[in-house]
């Protein structure tokens, strides 16, 4: 019950650490268990970063299996579709549109071909981001978009942004709210 | 005192000041570099140490320890192939003060150069090992650590792994004990000397202590079985990480045996072996438990009977398979561009090496650190890399059969760390080598650690020029962002000297200078 499994997909330098943090904070703030995982060191240098978070009522595993995540947020098209085994039947791909292209070529248009045809809800992410006074926020414009999809609202999001985000907090709030608004509450 | 998330090296941190810790030394190795980062940060006033390396950090604590200090030590796994000297002998001569080692394996090899198991190391020394299987267990497990390392006089070595060390999750800490360990000398050269008429005797004194350790450990609350009463069919053995996989895909129809003590408790896991007909052990690296047991019984599924890989990382992916549990996850997207790891944009590294690649020397010993991102496109210069230092003495190999003047690179720490006996060899022998220190005044890949090299308060640099011109090893510095033809010209005469030659590439860590104003 209250179970969410979460993939964060990106590349180094896109805040995806700290989307995880939040998310776990959150989960934390609302009396549920969380855990999350990453892999720092040789994968920090603009190579791919994969955070995994769960919650619950109780978590064992820190890792989230092939075919089990309830949410796959991609700050990156191409590292989004790397990751889209994690992804269950029922879950949702919250990704942005955004793709960093280091450092081979590769044609945008077929990402996004290939994104669409596996369902996933693109977001201009780094437009919202501008828009709400920060282009470094389009993980939090990501994250205000993935908050319908949890057992708890976004005010517990929102205090987790205050707890662990000092520079440019109201621009991230922004972002947060922008994003949330993007899409219908389910 | 509310659950608070802690990374499991941030508990082990948290659980050595807790336990009264005196003294922290660490060399930096992902992933087990926030251990000692956690401690600095903690405001605890634990005095802590980044050693030269891994060899001399275990020195640190093992000196204190005689001195009835409780010293931490944290390295990743393959920094304990360097310290493996003192700690083998450290059981020998046993300690005073509670000694835990905390090593990060890295299974799965993502920012490593092997994976090996540290378990079978701590066997290897004869002492005990825990193995927690998250972040709260870390913490019960460093505090415990430190009482059974003072009453058994052993080392205790805390086998983390790489999900552990980076995994975050809730911890409960439990009241602190202040470090009241005072600092008393009482020299006892039968135990602590080890000149071979004491090391004998010695090593049958540790032996003899071996049943101490098993009965130890057959009674420790880190194992715990459940057997199901209602059916024997099926027992899962498992231990840290891989215990929580294999929670997770518990259904309560099998029997349930946590392992997180090492020597194996064999009494309580031979019960369980009688009582069930199947049995499938999990566990992260080598098949050690499993290895205890197989010659036992062919009931026995892990990794030796192919049921799970022999290498990489465990996880609940695969114990579904091992459960043989419905299994379907969606089709991979194939032919996904691969991206490789870079250079930080505008690293003066990069700049460096591109000149290298001009310059085509005919062999370049690569080294451990940031550096060997030049492995990948578009730099490709690398072409080897064995270990911390290993750039100087497989360059003097070559050199000594005959190869043309190779190459040796290396960063300011890791020549620190493992650099300077082969550069004393190379000067020695004369040997034709052109030495390039890449020098960015920290250890960069780990995190931003200082070297010794860098000044600050209480601390005096140690200069590299002045290392290298003790050693009588003629040597140039130079600034990598200058235009490429200067340093083509540079390299071309460095390349032209006979005899051994250092380039010092110096240039500010940016990653590092941008976290320093942050």
């Amino acid at each position: 019950m209250n179970k969410v499994d979460i993939v964060i997909a990106g590349v180094g330098g896109q805040g995806n650490l700290l989307l995880a943090k939040l998310i776990a904070e959150a989960a934390l703030l609302a009396g549920l268990e969380a855990k999350r995982s990453e892999i720092k060191g040789l994968a920090q240098r603009g190579g791919p970063v994969q955070s995994l978070v769960k919650i619950g009522e109780q978590v064992w595993s820190p890792l989230v299996e092939r075919g089990q995540a309830d949410l796959l947020l991609g700050l990156e098209l191409v590292e989004a579709l790397r990751n889209v085994q994690f992804l269950s039947t029922t879950g949702h791909a919250i990704v942005s549109r955004n793709f960093v292209p280091n450092p081979l070529p590769f044609s945008q248009s077929e990402m996004l071909a290939r994104a669409q045809r596996r369902g996933f809800i693109l977001i201009s992410a780094l437009d919202l981001a501008k828009q709400a006074g920060n282009a470094q926020s389009t993980n939090i414009v990501i994250l205000g978009a993935a908050s319908h999809f949890f057992p708890f609202g976004p005010e517990l999001f929102q205090e987790a942004l205050r707890k662990n985000v000092k520079r440019f907090l109201e621009e991230n709030l922004k972002a947060f709210q922008l994003g949330r608004e993007i899409l219908p509450t389910p | 005192m509310s659950k608070i998330l802690l990374s499991g090296d941030e508990a082990v941190a948290w659980g050595a000041i807790h336990a009264g810790c005196c003294i922290s030394a660490a060399y930096p190795g992902t992933p087990a570099s926030e251990i000692q980062e956690t401690v600095a940060r903690s405001g605890s006033n634990v005095p802590f140490y980044w050693s030269v390396n891994e060899k001399v950090a275990y020195e640190v604590c093992l000196g204190a320890s005689y001195a009835n200090q409780r010293a931490l030590c944290s390295m990743k796994h393959i920094g304990l192939n360097v310290a493996m000297d003192p700690f083998i002998n450290s059981t020998f001569t046993g300690v005073n003060g509670g000694l835990v080692l905390a090593v990060g394996d890295d299974p799965s090899m993502y920012s490593s150069q092997n994976e090996q198991d540290s378990r079978i190391l701590a066997l290897f020394a004869k002492t005990f090992c825990l193995e927690p299987s998250d972040s709260q267990e870390a913490y019960e497990m460093a505090r415990a650590a430190f009482e059974l390392s003072e009453s058994l006089h052993l080392p205790v070595l805390l086998r983390m792994v790489t999900r552990i060390c980076y995994g975050e999750g809730p911890v409960q800490f439990s009241p602190e004990r202040p470090p009241n360990n005072t600092v008393r000398l009482e020299p006892d050269r039968k135990r602590w000397v080890v000149v071979p008429s004491h090391a004998r005797m010695l090593h049958k004194a540790l032996n003899e202590k071996q049943a101490d350790l098993a009965a130890i450990s057959e009674q420790s609350p880190f194992n715990q079985m459940r057997l199901n009463l209602k059916s024997r069919k099926r027992g899962i053995i498992a231990s840290g990480i891989a215990y929580l996989h294999a929670r997770q895909h518990w259904d309560g129809d099998s029997s349930l045996l946590k392992i997180g003590t090492y020597p194996l408790p064999m009494k309580m896991i031979g019960e369980f072996l009688d009582y069930c007909e199947e049995i499938l052990v999990v566990e992260e690296g080598e098949p050690l438990i499993e290895k205890s047991l197989a010659q036992l019984s062919p009931k026995v599924h892990g990794k030796l009977d192919g049921t799970f890989p022999r290498e990489w990382e465990m996880t609940p992916d695969l114990v579904a398979q091992g459960l043989k549990l419905l299994y379907s996850p969606p089709p991979a997207e194939i032919d996904l561009p691969q991206r490789f790891p870079g250079f930080c944009a505008g690293c003066g590294y990069s700049k460096s090496f591109a000149a290298l690649k001009r310059l085509g020397a005919p062999v370049v010993n690569g080294d451990i650190g940031c550096y060997s991102l030049a492995v990948f496109p578009p730099l490709e210069t690398i072409d080897t890399i064995v270990c911390m230092g290993a750039s100087i003495g497989m360059a003097l190999g070559l050199a000594y059969v005959g190869v043309k003047k190779p190459v040796a690179v290396l960063g300011d720490s890791t020549f620190f760390h493992a650099g300077l006996p082969p550069m004393v060899e190379a000067v020695h022998n004369q040997a034709d080598l052109l030495i390039l220190i890449l020098d960015n005044e920290t250890t960069a890949m780990t995190g931003g650690q200082p070297t010794p090299a860098c000044a600050g308060e209480g601390v005096r640099s140690v200069s590299l020029e002045q290392v290298l011109g003790g050693f009588g090893v003629p040597f140039r510095v130079f600034n990598p962002y200058r235009p490429d033809a200067e340093l083509d010209q540079i390299f071309r005469e460095a390349y032209q000297q006979v005899g051994p030659f250092v380039l010092i590439s110096r240039s500010e860590c940016l990653t590092e200078a941008k976290r320093r104003k942050s």
